[in-house]
């Protein structure tokens, strides 16, 4: 999750995973887990974490293909 | 013969350069500024090391770590500013940030910026450039842009800027030895310099020059910036700098400034801060475009046409009427609602698996134990069937036309079209972003109306959450329901929502006193969503969301079970609408009566009613979608008339939030607001669903 680059849906902004979730106020009625969403460190709009199924699954093709780096 | 060289002579008393005699601690400042999460800390970190003290700036709760280190043959003491995003203060860590730069008198300014977000932190560049002050730039994050595809030319960037620029990866290390010489080279400085580094110097609109230059000429140097810095704040309305020049500048002088600026403003249509933040913005976009080179996918021609239509407050509307029509009413309404959960709901759960599991389990279990897995409220029959047959092919679809419309680029182009009508109800187009994602789920946009500017706008926008926005599910199950009746009572249900957030929030806007704040955000492209990315994000929307449903629903059915058993004959029987669930419906028939819903004196003629109004009620409040899921479950088996249908999805989207946006919103605005919210709801939803069941019965428009 740490490299993963976003770019923010509502104003474009660049960030990191880890930026978008250290700027994100951590609801504590969800559970040590979290809502699993980023926060825009600019103007604050949420959009869901990157999920780890579609990246595995991506990663898993890459290697089947012969594509990974 | 040969010429020694002279060596030169000391000057008598003359003061050591590191001297610092403005600074109250005798040593030299280094301030690093820059907006949030550029790499600042880190950068501070790499050139202190580990003595840092971290302490609370003065008369705020914001923490300013404060380091030293060697710069140009001196100790120097560096600060790791607050993030601003320019000089104008909005946030109190900006104030805070700003106040170090005026206080302190700082002898080098290390702005840091993102690279790969240059293009927006380029203008705070200039602004620093403006006010005089000695600036060095640090291109951070330089790897992470080259990724991306940008390229820049650092030593042209340098020239354009007229000041020291460097390319850093704070993280890494890369470029920080070349950045700390040109520290050692900016801050090997003479104490009897001038201290202004050149720089670029921006030219704006001749009527805003005029006005610079009355005003510094009317006011001179009152802060520790340049006059023209000093002079363009007061233009775009800064506060804590007229007040700085109250206190320095004669009654007559600053009435004829306040005059100027007056003046100024009315020759133009748009607020001053606004034209100066957009020529500034003009002014690095010129430079970033003689220095940087973006990815090829940022280079392309937008569809410059297209966006303004998307925009257009009136060309913009006829297009959210198109995506109402197709992206919910056809898709997730008719498609969805109708189709998808016809076949899971009624064909796989109804026909299929939950017969199967109730010959099942009513074989091996007793009536009492059954009915908690495959009764009226069984954790098969009821949690699970409505939150896999019925909230996530809703569900589902509502995230798939989310995701479309952002990965567009139509919703911020949304957000810009909403902006002006936002105005009128004194909030401004950031009120968007907590409101949009309400529609996601209104608790974590609760939490999100912190990034408003003021409190007025904070306490409207917690309002409107808690009164018209429906979250996700609701919204989904809702709109289905109402597609299926069809389109006059969605476009009923749109217009009384419509009219009740435009008139709460007009009325709120008066009564709360303040200045609404401006909104600007820099578009992304418009571009054709690509299928890849929708896809995920769809997935990972309804992942989260999936396991956090499930459990709550199956929770609900535990309790509605636990709530339905009573004593008949000395033992434990499970009794659908008796026991405490069933003192509780009692209690709240007086509520389902007025708006036309199901009573338990209606349950007595008609058994197949699984749900009183009341249930609803209080289902609704425990978990918004279990509530709308329960109307949607006795729609579908034609126990609710197309008025009913109508009035109660009108009354519970108004209605009370769900307990934990009531708790978030306790939190964030206090219990004394929440409370006052919670009833100012509950009466308007109430009152709003009764009046449409009145006029919808007296005029027919909905049959009887």
């Amino acid at each position: 999750m740490k490299d993963t680059r976003i770019t923010c849906a509502m104003c474009n902004h660049h960030f990191t995973a880890e930026e978008g979730a250290k700027s994100c106020g951590n609801c504590a009625l969800l559970g040590a887990g979290g809502c699993h969403k980023v926060r825009c460190p600019r103007c604050g709009y949420e959009m869901p974490a990157p999920a780890r199924l579609p990246a595995a699954i991506a990663e898993l093709v890459a290697k089947l293909t012969g594509k990974a780096s | 013969m040969t010429t020694l060289p002279r060596l030169p002579l000391p000057k008598a008393k003359e003061p050591c350069h590191c001297a610092e005699p403005e600074r109250a601690s005798g040593h030299p400042l280094l301030a690093i500024v820059g907006c949030p999460n550029v790499g600042k800390s880190v950068i501070f970190n790499r050139l202190t090391g580990a003595y840092v003290t971290v302490s609370n700036y003065p008369g705020t709760t914001v923490e300013v770590s404060r380091g030293k280190t060697k710069l140009g043959g001196c100790e120097v003491e560096v600060v790791d500013t607050p993030g601003m995003y320019a000089l104008l203060p909005i946030t109190e860590e900006e104030a805070v940030a700003r106040r170090l730069l005026l206080e302190e008198h700082p002898r080098q300014v290390l702005h840091v910026v993102d690279a790969k977000n240059l293009q927006r932190m380029l203008p705070m560049t200039l602004q620093l450039l403006e006010a005089g002050l000695p600036v060095t730039l640090a291109l951070n994050m330089l790897d992470e842009s080259e990724a991306l595809g940008f390229q820049f030319d650092v030593a042209e960037l340098g020239r354009e800027l007229g000041i020291p620029v460097r390319g850093t990866a704070g993280a890494t290390g890369r470029g920080m030895t070349e950045l700390r010489d040109a520290l050692d080279a900016a801050c090997r400085w003479d104490i009897g310099a001038p201290r202004e580094a050149g720089g670029l110097c921006i030219t704006y609109d001749a009527r805003i020059e005029q006005a610079i230059g009355t005003i510094t000429a009317l006011i001179g140097r009152p802060a520790a910036i340049a006059e023209r810095a000093t002079a363009l704040l007061l233009l775009q309305g800064d506060v804590e700098i007229e007040a700085l020049v109250t206190e320095r500048v004669s009654p007559v002088a600053l009435e004829q400034v306040r005059e100027i600026v007056a003046e100024t403003a009315a020759q133009f249509a748009q607020p001053l801060n606004i034209v100066i933040t957009l020529r500034r913005q003009a002014a690095a976009n010129d430079i970033i475009a003689r220095t940087m080179q973006a990815p090829v996918e940022q280079q392309r021609p937008k569809l410059e046409w297209l966006s303004r239509i998307l925009m257009h407050p009136l060309a913009g509307l006829p297009v959210v009427a198109l995506v109402l029509y197709f992206g919910i009413y056809k898709f997730v309404g008719m498609f969805g609602a109708g189709t998808l959960v016809g076949l899971l709901e009624e064909n796989l759960f109804g026909g299929i698996i939950n017969p199967w599991l109730t010959r099942l389990i009513e074989g091996w279990l007793s009536p009492l134990w059954s009915n908690l897995f495959v009764g009226d409220y069984g954790i098969f029959t009821l949690g699970i069937t409505y939150a896999v047959a019925i909230v996530l092919p809703i569900v589902g679809l509502f995230f798939l036309v989310f995701s479309i419309m952002e990965d567009s680029g139509y919703l911020p182009r949304l957000a810009m079209l909403i902006d002006r009508i936002f105005k009128k109800i004194g909030l401004n187009g950031r009120a968007v972003i907590p409101l949009v994602l309400g529609f996601g789920c209104d608790t974590m946009a609760t939490m999100t109306t912190r990034v408003l500017e003021t409190r007025r706008e904070r306490i409207i926008v917690t309002l409107l959450l808690a009164l018209a926005i429906p979250c996700s599910a609701q919204s989904g199950v809702f709109l289905g329901m109402l597609s299926q009746v069809g389109p006059t009572a969605l476009g009923i249900y749109f217009g009384v929502i419509v009219l009740i957030f435009l008139t709460v929030g007009l009325l709120a806007a008066k009564v709360l006193p303040g200045q609404q704040a401006q909104f600007y955000i820099e578009l992304p492209p418009l571009r054709l969503p690509r299928l890849n990315n929708v896809l995920v994000k769809t997935y990972t929307r309804l992942e989260w969301y999936f396991i956090e449903v499930l459990p709550l629903f199956i929770l609900a059915s535990v309790l509605l079970w636990l709530g339905s058993l009573t004593l008949q004959g000395g033992q434990l029987a499970f009794v659908p609408h008796g026991g405490l669930f069933g003192l509780i419906e009692r209690a709240l028939d007086p509520l389902a009566a007025l708006i036309g819903l199901p009573t338990t004196a209606d349950v007595v003629n008609n058994p197949a009613l699984k749900f009183t109004g009341g249930t609803i009620l209080l289902s609704g409040f425990f978990r918004r979608d279990f509530g709308a899921a329960g109307l949607a479950d006795l729609f579908a088996d034609g126990l609710l008339s197309p008025v009913q249908v109508v009035v109660s999805a009108v009354t519970f989207t108004l209605f009370l939030p769900c307990i934990a946006q009531f708790l978030v919103m306790k939190k964030e605005r206090g219990l004394r607001t929440a409370l006052g919210m919670a009833a100012f709801v509950l009466v308007i939803s109430f009152g709003a669903g009764a009046l449409l069941r009145v006029v919808l019965l007296a005029t027919g428009w909905m049959g009887r």
